[in-house]
Order: C-alpha cells, then sequence, then structure tokens
C-alpha cells in the first residue's frame, strides 16, 4: 500500500500533473524560438540561451525562477528584497540578478567595443548625423505605444526596440518596465536577425536608383593618437551631457580604449571573447527565464512584437532620409543607403547597405562607409536609452 | 508626451552633432599635424637611404621593392619624373622585442 502511495505521491507532484495549458503553450513557444535560432540561425548567439531559459522557467515544479520574488503587478514601485532572493531563488533568478543591478548589459557594451573598430567615424564624423537620425523611431514608438494604451515607462522600454540594440533594450527595461522584459528582449533579437529582410524594401522605397549608385571617395586614414583619444573624449563628453547613458557609453569606450591602446591586449581579447561569452550566457538565460506564461501571455506581448517591427522600420526610414539630406547638401557625396545601418545591428546594418549598395551598381563598395553610422548608431542609442530614462524615472 | 519625445529626439541630435563637431575639429587639428611632417624632402632622403650600397641577383625582390617605392611616392604626391633604380637592400633588424612582434603578426594574419 505504501508502495502505491509513494508513487502516486510522485506522480502528483511531477510537473505533468501540475502543468498549466499556459505553460504548455509556453513550452512550444520556447520550442519554436529554438528552431528559429538552432535552424534558421536567427542571432542564435541570445536566441538560443533566451528560449533555452523561457523552456526553464515554464517547467512547473523546476521553481528555477521565481516571479513572484522580483515584480509585483500590484504594485509598481515594489522593489525585490535581495536576502530573500538569495535564501529562497533558484538558479535562474541569480542568474536575473546580473540583469536586475544593470551589470550584465554594460559588460556586453564592453565587448562590443573591443570588438569594433571607430575609425571610419572618426574619418567621416558627418555620418554621426545618421546614427542620431535612426533614433527617430524610439521616439515614434515611444508616442504610438503611448496612443496604444501603454503607460509612459512601458512605452520608454518598447520603443528603444527602434534602436536595434539588444543590451541597452535590456537595460532600458529592467529599469523601466521589468515585466515586459521577455517580450521586449525576444522582439529586439528578432528583429535584429530580420534586418537583411525589413530593411531593404524601405531603403528602396525610399531612394532613386541614381542616388543608390553614389560612389563615396574613399575614407581618410586615421592616425592611432586619434583612435585612442576617441573613446576618452566620447565617455567625458557623452557621460556629463547625459550620465544616465554613462554605464553603457563608458564601458563601450572602455573596451574600445582596451582595444585601440595597443597596450592591453590580453584585456581586450578577454573583452571580446571569454567575458562577452560569458555574460552572454548568463543574460540570455535571465532574460528568457522572466518570460513566464503569466508575463508573456497577453496581448501586451503581441502588442510590443507588432510597435516592435514600427520602430525598427521608422528608425530605418529616417536614417536614410537623412542619408538623402545628406546627399543632397553635399551635392552627391554620400550614399543615402549607408543612412539605414544608423540603427545599431552591428555589423548586420552596415553589411545590408553594401548590399544594397552593390545591387544597384556592382562595383561599389559601401561598408567601410556605412561602418560609421552603424557605430554612431550604438552610441546614438545608448544616448537615447539614457535620455528615456533620465526624462521617465 | 510629445514634450519628451521632442526633447528626446533633440538630446539625442544635440548630443551626437557636439561628438561629430568635435571628431571634425580634432581631425583637422590631427591630419595638418601629420601632413606638416612629411614633406616631399623627407620622402627623398628615404628614397636616397634604400638605394645605398653593393650587389645582389633578387631581381624579383628589386621589383617588388621597387614598385613598393613608386606606390608610396605616387601616395606622398610625387609624380614618377624622379625615376628610382634599386641597386641593393639589406636587411635591417628589427629592434622591436619579440612579444611585440609576435602581437602584431597575430593582428595582421
Amino acid at each position: 500500500m505504501d508502495f502505491i502511495n509513494a508513487i502516486g505521491k510522485l506522480l502528483n507532484e511531477s510537473g505533468f500533473m501540475t502543468m498549466t495549458w499556459q505553460q504548455l503553450l509556453m513550452i512550444l513557444i520556447s520550442c519554436f524560438l529554438l528552431y528559429l535560432g538552432i535552424v534558421r540561425k536567427y542571432e542564435p548567439l541570445l536566441l538560443i540561451p533566451i528560449a533555452f531559459g523561457m523552456l526553464l522557467t515554464n517547467l512547473p515544479g523546476a521553481q528555477m525562477y521565481h516571479a513572484e520574488l522580483w515584480v509585483d503587478p500590484e504594485n509598481p514601485a515594489f522593489k525585490p528584497d535581495y536576502q530573500l532572493i538569495l535564501q529562497k531563488g533558484g538558479i535562474l533568478d541569480l542568474f536575473y540578478i546580473g540583469i536586475k543591478t544593470s551589470v550584465f548589459p554594460p559588460l556586453i557594451f564592453m565587448g562590443v567595443g573591443a570588438m569594433n573598430d571607430f575609425g571610419p567615424l572618426i574619418a567621416n564624423p558627418k555620418t554621426f548625423l545618421l546614427g542620431a537620425a535612426a533614433q527617430f523611431g524610439i521616439f515614434f514608438t515611444f508616442i504610438g505605444a503611448q496612443l496604444l494604451g501603454f503607460s509612459a515607462l512601458e512605452a520608454g522600454a518598447i520603443g528603444i526596440i527602434g534602436g536595434a540594440d539588444g543590451p541597452t533594450a535590456i537595460f532600458t527595461a529592467t529599469k523601466l518596465a521589468p515585466h515586459l522584459l521577455g517580450a521586449i528582449a525576444v522582439a529586439a533579437y528578432s528583429y535584429m536577425a530580420l534586418v537583411p529582410v525589413i530593411q531593404p524594401p524601405i531603403m528602396k522605397l525610399l531612394t532613386t536608383k541614381k542616388e543608390r549608385e553614389t560612389v563615396m571617395n574613399q575614407l581618410r586614414p586615421v592616425s592611432k593618437k586619434e583612435k585612442i583619444i576617441f573613446p576618452i573624449a566620447v565617455t567625458i563628453l557623452v557621460c556629463l551631457l547625459i550620465p544616465a547613458a554613462a554605464p553603457l557609453v563608458g564601458m563601450l569606450m572602455l573596451g574600445n580604449l582596451a582595444r585601440e591602446s595597443g597596450v592591453i591586449d590580453r584585456l581586450s581579447k578577454t573583452m571580446q571573447n571569454e567575458l562577452i561569452n560569458i555574460v552572454t550566457i548568463l543574460l540570455g538565460i535571465g532574460v528568457g527565464a522572466t518570460a513566464t506564461a503569466q508575463n508573456f501571455l497577453a496581448v501586451e506581448t503581441l502588442l510590443i512584437i507588432a510597435l516592435g517591427l514600427v520602430a525598427f522600420a521608422v528608425g530605418t526610414a529616417f536614417g536614410v532620409l537623412f542619408g538623402k539630406f545628406l546627399y543632397w547638401i553635399t551635392k552627391g557625396k554620400v550614399n543615402p543607403l549607408i543612412g539605414s545601418a544608423g540603427v545599431s545591428a552591428v555589423p548586420m546594418a552596415a553589411r545590408v547597405s553594401q548590399k544594397v549598395g552593390q545591387e544597384a551598381n556592382p562595383s561599389n563598395y559601401l561598408l567601410m562607409h556605412a561602418m560609421g553610422p552603424n557605430v554612431a548608431g550604438v552610441i546614438g542609442s545608448a544616448v537615447a536609452a539614457g535620455i528615456m530614462i533620465s526624462l521617465l524615472i | 508626451m510629445w514634450l519628451q519625445s521632442i526633447v528626446g529626439i533633440s538630446v539625442v541630435f544635440l548630443a551626437l552633432i557636439a561628438l561629430s563637431f568635435f571628431i571634425y575639429l580634432f581631425g583637422k587639428v590631427m591630419v595638418n599635424g601629420s601632413t606638416r611632417k612629411k614633406t616631399s624632402d623627407d620622402a627623398l632622403k628615404e628614397i636616397k637611404n634604400i638605394e645605398v650600397s653593393a650587389d645582389t641577383d633578387d631581381a624579383e625582390l628589386i621589383a617588388v621593392i621597387t614598385a613598393a617605392i613608386q606606390a608610396s611616392l605616387k601616395k606622398a604626391g610625387i609624380t614618377p619624373e624622379c625615376k628610382i633604380v634599386v641597386k641593393s637592400f639589406k636587411r635591417i633588424e628589427s629592434d622591436s622585442p619579440v612579444w611585440n612582434t609576435t602581437g602584431r603578426k597575430e593582428v595582421l594574419n
């Protein structure tokens, strides 16, 4: 009899008996995202950890993540009690501490800074403006989301998807609307993966064939001294102007200085390889963990995904339109196609400019020119995120 | 809401215009500084240094060196009316530490 009771108790405690249909649906969604990551190769480096985090957090009884320790839907001013989290939290709660305390996104930015060469931007500082123009999508969506009934804080977090920068979107969402983090991260990374699909039609629609064929002058060589002073100067200027952007911009520029200074190769290599990889794993799983059934299965998620697309498309469009403006004032020296690279998504967006440019004129090489607005976009979206945070909190 | 958006996008533009302007000015200073140093006289001196002494029959290497000098002359804005002949060349031992050389090679590969 005891034996049968024991089996019965085990069965009742197993996940199969306690699972709700919402959790089952979430498990199916996470499997679909895993499929997109593995088979379709949509940003697999992040999508796979995120999707797996979603899978783990929705397995009933596993107790790896406790949403109630982090947010209280009734009380927006709820502050997590870290002592309690350390005592009762599961492993995903512990990973999530790094996101909630805004440690991981700046560390990722450090790696991004160490991986990217700001030379094309230094050689052609006009392209800074394209990086700014592409941030229009953020503010456009900020208004749109509020008209659709989102609160100002939520709208701010959703708008940042238009910056097309994963770490920035995560950084802002944890500060402004942590309950939407899962949906925002999934939307941001999906659209970043879809850059080659979303951008070309917008770029072609807004430019004439003649504009697309524009060949740009070769960039001037940039000296080592300039490359070293650049990160220091940007840090001082931006962090004084918008202190809320300091964690992202500061770390981005530290990474870049490590790269360009040439005297701390070991640190620079760690930043762009081991460190960013480790943080990516923890960040991905932690973000995925927040996508619990009760958080994620809401009409809002669908709206966020739709608004994310709008943000992205408007950002691209304004980048291209500003590129046209530069084409016009420089009398045809700037190819407007590089404007679309002003949304960050490094280096994918720059490759798209190159590809569309080559379709119009096979002998045209826009890649290096597009890298300028592309890295300016990283700085621009971090600045926009900082402004959003300081305007809304 | 509208006000916040307008303020937001304006500050983004302001910040990046400020950066752009700074980098532009900085670039101006740096470019002027570096072009002043490299006059054609210096370039010619460098060539003379290369042209010195002795004998060799490694034709292929000479061709490569000649081409490289020509190319760098062209880059410096000197037209090829000054014809150059490489009569000999001598390998100069690099004086940078082996770790630096290795690092540089890694970057090049």
